[in-house]
């Protein structure tokens, strides 16, 4: 996909701002305020040449959409472009509590920088825990969400029961509405801690790297199977969810994946596995740079391109499913196309321009060391402070989320000012994490001609154009259904009817 | 033996070089002059072969300091301080 | 003088590439002429490398600024291969650097304004505390257009200078 040529004789008689970029044999147009249109190659000609016939059915279909210049409409442009960045005045929503660094599994490309179980000075301690609690409950945002990281966050569940109780009982008093996430391998979870967390309404988040044969290959628990546990885990949380009479449609616990040359080739057994266990999304990262993952880059790295073919034949494969009434999403199609066709932007923090870190997430370590985002908290584990903003006994919030360090990750992740991005007929869906650049190409900013993660961003848009520009009117349907987005009201704690910290 | 860096003073602020050198004191010696375009350092081991092609250490010593002028350079730049600096803004560049 | 005779590097511009000898150590040379790229975007990108390599700059004229790296692990003849590569990343973001500083300057209201808003956004006001501990005297206040005075302040000195 490349752009496409204009046409000799090209005036901008009639154009307002556009970008655009050749999907097929169609002609992506975005406008600066994140509209677009598909026009057939003869349509872009005529738009480009100024020889639009007014009144005409393309004349009408342009205007629409705001990309005739005498005929903006600037208030509706305004307010999409307001809507579209409504996170900016938010501040960060999402915590994560890295309660300890020991983990009970090894992962082959661990991003976390596990400890042995025997390294006990790696977890959080209950003092250091409720300072975390007293710090990150400033936000300027109404919402939070509190995610329990590790390490495996199951070795220190005195602490992360102690976070729960404390913050339930501070937040109350701050007018603050609560989430809590667990992102557990969940082979240390037993009955008791289930109940626990169910009670404590804690949502549970896991990883499975696949079928069996890969994920335990992987991700290596001691004695046993790591994915039969984890799949265990999985039914028996979805069947508790069941009694409580939850939607399953809705609740079930969430698993990730990481996404490593083995299973480039074993995408349908990947989306069966995750359909097989009553899971109802997929999120197909690619490996990131972080932690262990360089070390053995040599076993699990790929090119991108061959990561894009991967991501065509599982999600192609998984909109077949949906045909046939199975319900599963993409999470990256999910997310572009919630920006593509509501206008809406789903807050997701890797993805938005400025990105999310420092104003819209914050890391914390187990020692109370704040980082703009949990993949600077790993680059501290390999010996790199550039995302470090402070800690939560000697620093302030306002002077953590004011640092110098923010403010430069949020100029370098505006895409307005990216050289490549500016041009880019993707920039209203687009964003790049600043610390993905400064690890894969050692400058917050990056070269996005060669970065990975743009190529997978452009990789995955083209294919969403493509499809929004082909499909039938049934697998547009299935497209449409991946952008609802419904809260889940259960697992909130709002302000005012938390329930007693017991 | 030693080696000699020519920082020019269009590039390089003098508080910066000094500053760099300094970082670097507990490692080598230093002798410093300046000529009208630039701060001439020769950078040596006290105890090192003088004969010799520039040792390791001293290869290594030159490195860090350049690159810890550089850094200190961009910084100042950044803050648009010192005579220098702007006398090198002056000449047209940039 | 530390630098030695240059060589040129074979399938780059010998004009512009040149393998060098600096300070003891092999590396590689780019010339940078300044009316093509600003010298921030040369500090830019010079700054970039240091993580990896010595750099160190020189302007053997008027017009141009010589970039020189020399790899920080590499042996002591380091491979043609790996020093090509790496001035080679240094045209690109030096290209990136000099675009961005024009996209910056182009943009700046629309980036200055989204990051104001979005760090305000994050700060919040602040407290009590720390209006308190707020160090005014650091700065001298200039209020030119008389903002700051009171509404007497004001006229009370207009009308003095402006006797009506």
């Amino acid at each position: 996909m490349t752009s496409p040529r204009l046409p000799s004789g090209a005036t901008t008689k009639h154009a307002a701002f556009f970008r655009f970029r050749q999907i097929g044999e169609r002609v992506l147009l975005t406008g600066i305020d994140g509209g677009w249109i598909l026009l057939e190659s003869d349509e872009f000609e005529a738009f480009t040449r100024g020889e639009l016939e007014e009144g005409s059915s393309l004349f009408e279909r342009l205007r629409a959409k705001n990309f005739l210049r005498d005929h903006v409409d600037v208030p509706a442009a305004a307010a999409s472009i307001r809507r579209r960045k409504r996170f900016i005045h938010s501040g960060p929503n999402l915590h994560v509590l890295v309660l300890t660094l020991r983990c009970n599994e090894t992962c082959a490309y661990c991003h976390a920088s596990r400890a042995n179980m025997d390294a006990v000075q790696t977890d959080m301690t209950a003092e250091v825990a409720e300072k975390t609690v007293d710090f990150l409950l400033q936000t300027t945002n109404p919402y939070v969400t509190i995610e329990f990281q590790g390490g495996e966050p199951l070795v220190n569940w005195e602490v992360l029961k102690h976070v729960v109780h404390y913050a339930l009982d501070k937040s109350r008093r701050l007018g603050k509405e609560l989430e809590f996430t667990m992102v557990s391998n969940l082979a240390l979870m037993t009955e008791e801690k289930l109940s626990w967390l169910l009670e404590h309404r804690v949502q549970i988040c896991t990883s499975i790297d696949g079928p069996q044969d890969i994920h335990d290959k992987q991700r290596k628990l001691a004695g046993g199977s790591s994915h039969e546990v984890a799949s265990g885990w999985i039914r028996r949380i979805n069947e508790k969810y069941s009694e409580l009479n939850l939607d399953p449609t809705l609740y079930h616990v969430e698993a990730l994946v990481t996404t490593t040359r083995p299973l480039l080739s074993r995408w349908k057994d990947l989306v069966d596995t995750y359909v097989d266990l009553g899971c109802r999304a997929l999120f197909l990262r690619p490996l990131d740079p972080f932690g262990w993952a360089s070390r053995t880059a040599h076993l699990f790295e790929y090119p991108r391109s061959e990561y894009l073919e991967f991501y065509r034949s599982a999600v192609d494969y998984m909109i077949e499913l949906n045909l046939q009434g199975v319900e599963i999403l993409e999470r990256y199609a999910a997310i572009f196309l919630t920006k593509i066709l509501s206008g809406e932007d789903p807050n997701f923090l890797d993805i938005r321009s400025p990105s999310g870190a420092g104003i819209g997430q914050l890391a914390y370590n187990y020692d109370g060391r704040i980082f703009t985002c949990d993949e600077g908290r790993m680059l501290h584990h390999s010996g790199d402070d550039t995302f470090a903003l402070g800690n939560v006994s000697t620093s302030s919030y306002r002077e953590v989320v004011g640092h110098e360090t923010v403010r430069a990750v949020v100029i370098a992740s505006q895409l307005e000012g990216q050289p490549d991005c500016v041009n880019c007929v993707y920039v209203p869906y687009c964003g790049i994490p600043p610390v993905h650049s400064y690890k894969t190409q050692g400058t917050l900013f990056g070269r996005m001609r060669e970065s990975t993660l743009c190529q997978v961003h452009k990789g995955i848009q083209d294919y969403l154009f493509e499809k929004l520009g082909d499909s039938d009117a049934e697998t547009l349907a299935v497209l449409e259904r991946w952008t609802t987005n419904r809260s889940r009201d259960h697992f909130l704690h709002p302000a005012e009817t938390n329930p007693s910290s017991s | 033996m030693s080696v000699r860096i020519r920082f020019r003073r269009d590039l390089y602020p003098g508080a910066c070089v000094d500053e760099a050198l300094q970082v670097y004191a507990p490692y080598v010696a230093t002798t410093r002059k300046e000529s009208p375009d630039y701060w001439e350092v020769c950078l040596f081991e006290q105890d090192g072969d003088e004969d010799g092609p520039p040792s390791k250490k001293e290869r290594r010593v030159a490195g860090e300091v350049s690159n810890f002028a550089l850094g200190l350079t961009i910084r100042a730049r950044s803050r648009g301080m010192s005579d220098e600096l702007n006398a090198s803004d002056s000449e047209g560049l940039r | 003088m530390s630098a030695h005779a240059s060589q040129a590097v074979g399938g780059l511009p010998a004009g512009l590439v040149q393998l060098q000898e600096l300070h003891g150590a092999q590396g590689i040379a780019l010339e940078i002429q300044t009316e093509l790229f600003p010298l921030d975007a040369i500090f830019g990108a010079s700054f970039t490398f240091i993580d990896r390599a010595f750099v160190f700059l020189d302007r053997p004229k008027e017009t141009s600024v010589r970039v020189h790296l020399t790899l920080k692990n590499a042996a002591s003849a380091p491979e043609l291969n790996a020093l090509r590569s790496l001035v080679g990343e240094f045209a690109n973001e030096l290209m990136a650097c000099a675009f961005r500083l024009r996209i910056t300057e182009e943009n700046r209201a629309t980036l200055e304004s989204i990051t104001m808003q979005a760090i305000a956004g994050a700060m919040g006001p602040p407290t009590l505390d720390e209006l308190e501990d707020f160090d005014f005297s650091e700065e001298p206040f200039e209020d030119p257009l008389g903002i700051a005075m009171s509404w007497e302040e004001k006229y009370a000195k207009k009308s003095k200078e402006e006797p009506s």
